[in-house]
């Protein structure tokens, strides 16, 4: 049993970074040359 | 050999209690160890395969919670990958309206009067209204929330403008099924002579109001007066919290703090129970110099500042004002809403800011909402300079322990100025106050 005792719950960011979410379109700006959304060709 | 490891380059050591307690800047857990962990953790690196047995189970909690991480590890990277995603999301939208720089009050340290600024004389407001309406409807299709920020000068003396252009944009974000929020800053002292005020602020969906005071009566009334006869506003002010508090709008009255009125402060609170105002929600500004007169008898420095707001919340909670430690616990900070591409400070005269604290500075504007087709060069650099300033270029910020806090402070003399460093704000000074009390609070429930 671990003896450490959580006060405030740690946001964790090292878990299911980016592959687990829905792509909702909130990233527009993207630098990849191969990038043919329609925000980038405007 | 097996894995190695590192403690995190943002956690933060207390012993409170003869206890043991370990806060991070980056994820703000808090969490109490055992001292064994403790001591390991404040040494940094460790193998795991070297650690006594029976502390696995803790060590491998402190990896889940990422209180303890990979040795090769680069946080940095994920503190400029959460930055920038949010920097980037486009499904909030805020924009400042200014429907009038005119105000009632004629306060010394007001950075709009240091320009002179008033409406030209070509001033049209159907127009302008028309020009806001046609650049917020081109971005809402992205949008899920647009808030409105309605600012001035004082934009009460405005209030068939605001009632006008909310309806409008109300209407707006129905069509495209967006959320719509809306606040407020506003001096406070037209609210009595408007009629149906508070109905017609709700209609107007405005449920957050920031009312601002420099201190107590005296004080107050020496900076904040009304400009037609000097008269000071403090009593106007109070009766102003008083009404829209009643009335259940979300009121943050703003304490500025300067040299002279801190000692003063304590009156404040006084006005505040007496007028049944405690619960209130209550912050502290910083009075900032944005003239470039010697005053450095009045302005506190950032040290100063921080100093002051603990011993001040030490006030609070002695005297059984609510607002307290949980709203002060640090939390992460958010790129700043004028670098982030769709957030515009608009006047009414239809120029475009970035920057609230530029208004009024025609050379700083990035365009016209009566003309957006034709941005100049100039303004296009100035918004670039904004969308592209970065936190992650101080070495200053990037090697400290408070950057998830503070993310750089205010970058408004820093975006177009690269010899210019970053003035830390106040997590850097009150971070270790704000974890204590809230471990001291902790220690308390425990025995309830």
């Amino acid at each position: 049993m671990s003896k450490i005792k959580k006060i405030v719950e740690p946001k964790k960011f090292l878990k299911n970074q980016n592959i687990k979410k829905e792509n909702k379109g909130e990233y527009p700006y993207c630098y990849c040359p191969d990038c043919r959304c329609e925000e980038c060709n405007n | 050999m097996g894995e190695l490891y590192k403690s995190s380059f943002y956690n933060r050591f207390y012993e409170v209690g003869g206890r043991y307690w370990i806060f991070n800047t980056l994820n703000q857990g808090l969490l109490e160890v055992p001292e064994q962990s403790f001591r390991l953790l404040q040494n940094n690196k460790f193998d795991i395969e070297k650690c006594d047995q029976d502390m696995l189970e803790d060590i491998n909690e402190l990896i889940e919670n990422e209180f303890v991480v990979f040795e090769n590890y680069n946080e940095l990277k994920t503190i400029k990958n959460l930055f920038h995603n949010d920097k980037y999301k486009r499904d909030y939208m805020s924009v400042t309206i200014i429907p009038t720089l005119e105000c009632n009050c004629a306060c010394f340290y007001c950075f709009e009067r240091q320009h002179h600024i008033k409406q030209e004389d070509s001033f049209d407001w159907n127009k302008v209204t028309e020009g806001i309406l046609h650049y917020i409807e081109e971005k809402l299709p992205y949008v899920k929330t647009l808030n409105i920020a309605w600012f001035g000068g004082e934009p009460l003396l405005k209030i068939k403008e605001i009632d006008d252009l909310s309806e409008k944009l109300i209407a707006l974000t129905e069509k495209y099924g967006v959320d719509y929020t809306a606040s407020m800053t506003t001096n406070g002292t037209r609210l009595k002579y408007i009629p149906d005020v508070c109905n017609r602020l709700k209609k107007n969906k405005i449920s957050n109001i920031q009312i601002t005071l420099d201190g107590d009566r005296e004080h107050h009334d020496q900076t904040r007066k009304y400009a037609s006869d000097g008269q000071g506003t403090f009593e106007d002010v109070v009766k102003a919290i008083k009404i829209l508090y009643l009335e259940k709008f979300n009121v943050s009255v703003r304490i500025n703090l300067n040299k002279k009125n801190i000692h003063t402060i304590s009156n404040v609170f006084d006005v505040l129970e007496y007028e049944d105002l405690k619960k209130v929600k209550l912050y502290f500004g910083q009075l900032l110099d944005y003239s470039s007169g010697n005053t450095s008898e009045i302005y506190m420095n950032i040290e100063e500042f921080s100093d002051t707001i603990v011993k001040l919340y030490e006030v609070l909670k002695d005297r059984g004002f609510p607002y307290g430690m949980d709203d002060h616990y640090p939390t992460a900070a958010r790129a700043c809403m004028a670098c982030r591409p769709d957030s515009a400070v608009i006047d009414c005269n239809g120029n475009i800011f970035k920057c609230r604290t530029q208004t009024g500075e025609l050379d700083k504007k990035i365009g016209n909402v009566l003309n957006l087709e034709n941005q100049t060069r100039k303004e296009a650099i100035q918004e670039i300079n904004w969308a592209e300033w970065s936190p992650f270029e101080y070495s200053k910020c990037t090697e400290c322990q408070f950057l998830p806090l503070c993310m750089c402070g205010c970058p408004y003399t820093l975006y177009d100025n690269n010899s210019t460093e970053p003035i830390c704000v106040e997590w850097k000074y009150i971070t270790d106050y704000f974890v204590v009390e809230k471990i001291k609070e902790a220690i308390i429930n425990e025995q309830d």
